[in-house]
């Protein structure tokens, strides 16, 4: 537990179970209009606009933002899939509101703001909530999301692949709010949790929005970010170089690295081999392996 | 009984109560730290017209700290809200419980306050411990991983240090306690499980802690607590509240404290550059700008 809310939120939807309390039409209707403005938001606002850096991209590591702002030809596409991903997570933040209104959790709704860097770019976004005069976001996660990126706070700094952090950090900071921390839930079982973002370096994290920012804005020259990493099978090498968590989902890969082959893992011995994006495959040891 | 989590008047009275400077007009206080005795305490009772020395509380008893009244249990029941991990180092040449940040994990590397991070313990998995240097296996085994118990406790049958009941009802009494042991650590954690095997929120049930002994190669003993599950409490809108109220303060008191141990890593991590240095590096810098 992390938040007092989250007791609150716990009895209410216990009460419930038991038939002892009740949603009201208003809150219901507040949550039937969300998801309404959520659909209208995602399927009719027409083609994003030419790009920017926003709150919601500021975190993504940089080499990806060049590629989003200097070569979006060369962006593979998102599968259809991807909007019903997105519609998902607009309906669970509408209902997880909506069930905190009805157990009483008193926040601020979601609000647009802009971050003013010392540099002069002003960054826009909206945030999800303000409770306890600090800013919080919610997220739906995956299962596996939800047991490891969203362990703990220190855990989600090791891999923030989609820059939850600063994304964060620059709501409050837009907000003059102090920096709260996500409510999650996992959109598998149902289960939330919050994870605050207590421990977080609000200066570092602006200072590394503001070189992000620099580093955008002055069309510097293409800087790749990641390296590949060996890959290992049961803590031996297996000779082959692959592509680590954050180059796996970006949308460049392809364009970033022109010999990536997507295979099933020559080493595994699942029946369903997982399929990892290789830079490099030692085929000499695969042939060793299967020999 | 009162139902506030502290009452010593001041701004974060948690913290006071967890050693750090009082105020002036400092109240009695409604936070318990509850400890597992690793020694017995040692009493006189009369048999037969004799006075003998015994054992009045026995290892593995509870000592209870509530402000200045110290009392003892063999058997408590705790309701849990939220429980933290830490670790921790006595450091006897400075006499200071050198402490990392509190933290749902200590699979990531936590800041310390002693300027650095996990008091030095290397992270992630070692897989020859036998390999190690000396000096790392030494942190190593000097580190603790600590796990911080917050809730509230339920002491019945309290005595106090002469093993003779006291009166008064203590019931629902925020309290912190410290785990190390391992064995207590599986121990608990299989209640607080099956507590979740029943879908039950984990204050919704209680936890009933009883101590044991233990004994160490040397022959000395500890004791260690041990837990089994307990009754479930019946919801009410008065228990809700004060459940909330309860967790607040503990979650402000690990913000506080995570804070003092931050400003004491910022302070002991050594990282700013001294004018001298300073100017040291801003030469280096011009030359590589000359030579472009």
């Amino acid at each position: 537990m992390e938040h007092p809310a989250e007791l609150a939120i716990f009895s209410f939807l216990q009460k419930a179970m038991a038939g002892e309390t009740t949603m009201t039409e208003e809150v219901a209707d507040k949550v039937a209009s969300d998801v309404k403005a959520a659909l209208f938001k995602q399927f009719d606002s027409g083609p994003r606009d030419k790009f920017r850096l926003r709150m919601s991209n500021i975190g993504k590591p940089k080499c990806q933002l060049w590629y989003e702002k200097n070569d979006p030809a060369d962006k593979t596409p998102f599968p259809p899939h991807f909007l019903m991903n997105m519609i998902l997570g607009d309906i669970v933040e509408a209902v997880f509101k909506g069930i905190m209104r009805a157990a009483n959790v008193d926040f601020k709704d979601n609000d647009y703001v802009t971050l003013k860097l010392p540099n002069g770019t002003e960054i826009r976004g909206e945030y999800d909530m303000e409770l306890d005069g600090k800013i919080d976001d919610v997220k739906s996660a995956s299962p596996w999301s939800y047991q490891n990126k969203f362990a703990s706070f220190e855990a989600l700094a090791t891999g923030d692949s989609f820059g939850y952090i600063p994304q964060l950090v620059g709501y409050a900071e837009g907000a003059g709010k102090g920096v709260g921390g996500w409510w999650v839930v996992n959109k598998a079982n149902g289960e939330f949790k919050y994870v605050s973002a207590e421990g977080v370096d609000k200066a570092a994290v602006l200072e590394g929005i503001e070189e992000l920012t620099d580093y955008i804005n002055e069309d510097k020259p293409f800087e790749r970010c990641f390296e590949p990493i060996e890959e290992t099978f049961y803590r031996k090498k297996t000779g082959n170089l692959k592509l680590g968590t954050e180059c796996g989902f970006c949308a460049f890969k392809h364009k970033c690295w022109p010999g990536l082959q997507t295979i099933p893992s020559p080493s595994s011995k699942a029946k369903n081999p997982p399929m990892v994006d290789y830079v490099y495959v030692d085929t000499q040891s695969a042939a060793d392996g299967e020999a | 009984m009162s139902t506030e989590l502290a009452t010593t008047g001041s701004s974060n009275p948690l913290a006071e109560l967890m050693g750090d400077p009082k105020p002036e007009t400092q109240q009695r206080s409604s936070l318990a730290r509850v400890k597992v005795l690793s020694s017995a305490i040692k009493g006189e009772v009369e048999l037969g017209g004799k006075k003998i020395k015994t054992d009045v509380v026995p290892v593995g008893a509870y000592s209870i700290t509530l402000g200045e009244d110290v009392f003892y249990a063999e058997s408590i029941e705790v309701r849990i809200l939220t429980d933290r991990l830490q670790w921790q180092r006595w450091n006897s040449s400075t006499n200071e419980m050198e402490k990392s940040v509190m933290s749902r994990s200590v699979n990531n590397d936590l800041q310390d306050s002693v300027g650095g991070f996990n008091l030095g313990r290397p992270s992630g998995y070692i897989e020859d411990f036998n390999a190690l240097p000396e000096a790392t296996k030494d942190v190593i085994r000097s580190v603790k991983r600590v796990k911080i118990f917050m809730g509230t406790v339920t002491i019945k049958n309290p005595v106090d240090a002469t093993g003779s009941p006291i009166s008064g009802e203590y019931v629902d009494i925020p309290f912190i306690m410290d785990v190390k042991n391992r064995e207590s650590l599986k121990s608990i954690d299989a209640s607080q499980k099956a507590i979740a095997r029943k879908n039950s929120l984990p204050h919704m049930t209680k936890i009933v802690l009883t101590g044991a002994e233990g004994s160490m190669p040397t022959g000395s003993t500890y004791g260690y607590p041990l837990s089994s599950v307990g009754d479930i409490v019946a919801p009410s809108d008065a228990d809700d509240a004060y459940m909330q109220q309860t967790a607040a303060g503990f979650l402000d008191y690990i913000q506080y404290s995570n804070g003092k141990i931050m400003d004491l890593h910022h302070e002991r991590s050594n990282t700013s550059m001294s004018a001298d240095d300073a100017a040291l590096v801003g030469s280096i810098i011009d030359v590589e700008e000359a030579a472009y």
